[in-house]
């Protein structure tokens, strides 16, 4: 069919040429050749026209285009009712081309779309599934160089996977058995098998598809704006064509032809498609840029604010630092491996935060742990065990203290402190801290030389959160410590009368009321918890904060981008409108204005897709 | 609740504006948005709604508006 329609295109601009030379034919003839190219160009279009028109009561813009030629043919400019119908189709196909273009290239996403799923029968056999279809506890089996289809736990010993298209890291991710797959990475290396975990439309990739194509729900203010503009440009046009065309008609003097193409050119140009489908699409085109970097954004009027944003709030743990805990300090008094040797085999036994970061600290250091027995954990206090000839007390000031009776002196420590004593001495002091992430201090740089002013708000201690904000040159003025979640509400709140709009960058679940009440909510999605992230209208995959000051930068070309496009089309359309009511303009340069006009700024507005390509 | 379906039919850009009026005036609609470029229909309608009455009655207006828009449910 496409084919066809070019055919038909090239015929008639052939014809169009030739009725606009000066051939020595009767004007039967010339109209004959017309018509029959016209009539088996537009005749759908027609038919289109007066079938909505009849039908619904409504004119459509195949009805304007429709009414202009036939002003044309009645003012006997065959050539230029050719012309109308030929550059309406080319704008038409255009359109399509630029809906498929960004269909396929705005979200890589979307691309990653599985189509089947790949599931292993009890017998061994395969058989392909749609992804919804399948169950909770299913094995699928990926091959190499597919998507995975649906989130779940892998079976097979391990797997290497892309997951560019789902957080922008561009490193193969290696796992192992037992560990979890999700969906919309690729298999980079040989075929495995992974048991489903979760339902297709609660899997990663569903919600990260649902996240881009919910995102028209949330419109910026320029695109509101152009939803009622053009509910009410096309009417008044219209009407305008109409006063133009009865005007000779009511005074006299006027001339009738020249008046009735004054008409047409305001008909030509009277669809507002060029600003309603490019404005919304370099948004569009803005919101797949930067999920390529790995930045899921909820909405162009998240767009619009962060291209705006004056001054940002963050969230200590989790957001600036690791939020995980690692020795800070060692101070040991004894025999260094043997301690560790006490510890590794003491702390191996809980999964308390610190012990974690302990037995890390000693698999670090190759330490083997030795036999301890009767070992006894409190808690989150300590944990006690015997070699057979000393005990072992590990713990917190309070643990050691009463377990001891031995005085600690006073420390002012900004991490937990912990300490390991042998029957009534004690052996060593271990120091630990949240650390910093490495690229905590060029984030806050950049903000500045974005001219955001970043403010910390945390619940922790503060000569906790003094120490990071030093640590990542933070003015200590705009820290805000010993904060309740409720506390963090009412800061922003102030942030938010100060600047008038805030961002919130936070990923704990007592984060999700002050990233829903802030204008532009961040999570962090590795780490986050599922709550903050949808509470929040920006989600950073892979927890890397220069992914923020990147989005940022691309949302401000975005928004610029989408403003030219407005200023451009409103500018060009108003010049032509007013040429052509005072007789200067000629249909041709309202074909150009109107289809020319919405190939460019398409072709502008497309210009948004490539910003992902921009340095942080 | 929201629900996604996929939208095909509708000519330009301004008609599924046009559309996506309509359908807001529906009783039954909170909030609802066509993503033109992706053929998307997100509606946003009472938790306890029925899915297939919101589809007729969305269905009910493409069919006022204009021939050949067909709608579903996105997998």
């Amino acid at each position: 069919m496409f084919d066809l329609l070019k055919i038909k295109l090239a015929v008639s601009i052939i014809v169009m040429i030739l009725l606009m030379l000066d051939l020595n034919l009767s004007y039967v003839l010339k109209f004959i050749i017309f018509a029959v190219c016209y009539l088996s160009l537009s005749y759908k279009i027609i038919y289109k026209a007066f079938n909505t028109l009849i039908l619904r009561r409504r004119m459509n813009e195949q009805f304007l285009m429709t009414i202009a030629t036939f002003g044309a043919i009645y003012l006997q400019d065959l050539s230029e009712a050719l012309a109308i119908m030929i550059f309406y189709l080319i704008g038409q196909t255009f359109e399509d081309y630029a809906k498929a273009k960004s269909h396929k290239e705005i979200t890589s996403l979307i691309k990653l779309k599985p189509s089947v799923a790949r599931v292993v029968n009890a017998d061994g056999s395969i058989s392909e599934c749609l992804p919804r279809k399948v169950k909770i506890g299913t094995v699928v089996r990926v091959l190499a160089g597919d998507s995975v289809p649906l989130d779940g736990v892998l079976i097979s010993d391990n797997a290497i996977l892309d997951t560019s298209a789902v957080n922008g890291e561009s490193q193969p991710y290696h796992i192992t058995q037992g560990q979890n797959v999700l969906s919309g990475c690729i298999n980079k290396d040989k075929v495995f098998d992974f048991k489903v975990s979760k339902r297709y439309s609660d899997s990663q990739i569903a919600r990260l598809i649902a996240l881009v194509e919910d995102s028209v729900l949330n419109k910026s203010k320029p695109e509101a704006l152009i939803s009622r503009f053009a509910a009410f440009y096309t009417p008044v046009v219209v009407t305008m064509a109409a006063l133009l065309a009865i005007a000779p008609f009511i005074i006299d003097g006027l001339d009738k032809d020249d008046w009735i193409n004054r008409a047409l050119i305001f008909l030509v140009i009277s669809c507002p498609c060029a600003l309603v489908l490019s404005v919304p699409l370099s948004f569009f085109g803005g919101l797949g840029a930067i999920s390529k970097i790995g930045v899921m954004v909820k909405g162009s009027i998240f767009i619009e604010i962060l291209a705006r944003l004056k001054a940002i709030a963050l969230d200590k743990t989790g957001t600036l630092t690791k939020g995980e805990l690692s020795v800070e300090n060692f101070i040991c008094h004894t025999d260094e491996q043997q301690v560790l040797a006490y510890v590794k085999a003491l702390e191996q036994n809980s999964n308390h935060p610190i012990a974690t970061a302990l037995v890390k600290y000693c698999d670090e250091r190759g330490v083997n742990a030795c036999e301890l027995s009767e070992i006894q954990e409190q808690a989150g206090l300590g944990i006690q065990g015997f070699n057979g000839e000393h005990h072992i007390y590990i713990g917190n000031g309070n643990y050691i203290q009463k377990k001891l009776k031995l005085e600690l002196e006073n420390q002012h420590q900004s991490g937990p402190v912990v300490y390991v004593a042998q029957d009534d001495a004690l052996l060593a002091v271990i120091e630990l801290s949240d650390s910093v992430k490495e690229e905590a201090i060029v984030f806050i740089k950049s903000l500045d030389q974005l001219g955001i002013k970043p403010y910390m708000i945390t619940g922790d201690k503060q000569q906790a959160a003094q120490a990071i904000a030093n640590k990542i040159k933070l003015d200590s003025n705009n820290v805000y410590s010993e904060c309740l979640p409720e506390q963090k509400l009412t800061t922003v709140q102030k942030l938010k009368h100060d600047y008038h709009e805030i961002a919130f960058i936070g990923d704990g679940i007592n984060d999700a009321p002050v990233l829903s009440n802030s204008d532009v909510g961040i999570a962090m999605g590795k780490n986050g918890s599922a709550l903050a992230v949808e509470a929040s209208d920006v989600v950073v995959m892979n927890d890397d904060l220069l992914k923020i000051i990147k989005a940022i930068k691309i949302s401000k070309k975005t928004y610029k981008l989408a403003i030219e496009n407005i200023v451009l089309i409103i500018g060009v359309k108003a010049l032509i409108l007013a040429l052509g009511a005072f007789g200067f303009a000629n249909i041709w340069l309202a074909i150009l204005g109107d289809v020319g006009l919405l190939i460019i700024s398409i072709l502008n507005s497309m210009r948004s897709l490539a910003f992902a390509k921009i340095k942080a | 609740m929201k629900l996604r379906l996929d939208i095909t039919g509708i000519d330009c850009p301004h008609c599924a504006k046009e559309l996506e009026q309509l359908m807001a005036d529906l009783d039954c609609i909170e909030d609802v948005a066509i993503n033109f470029p992706l053929s998307k229909l997100i509606v946003v309608v009472d938790d306890d709604a029925d899915e297939d009455e919101i589809l007729a009655q969305l269905l009910s207006v493409a069919k006022k508006f204009e021939d050949n828009i067909a709608i579903s449910f996105s997998d």
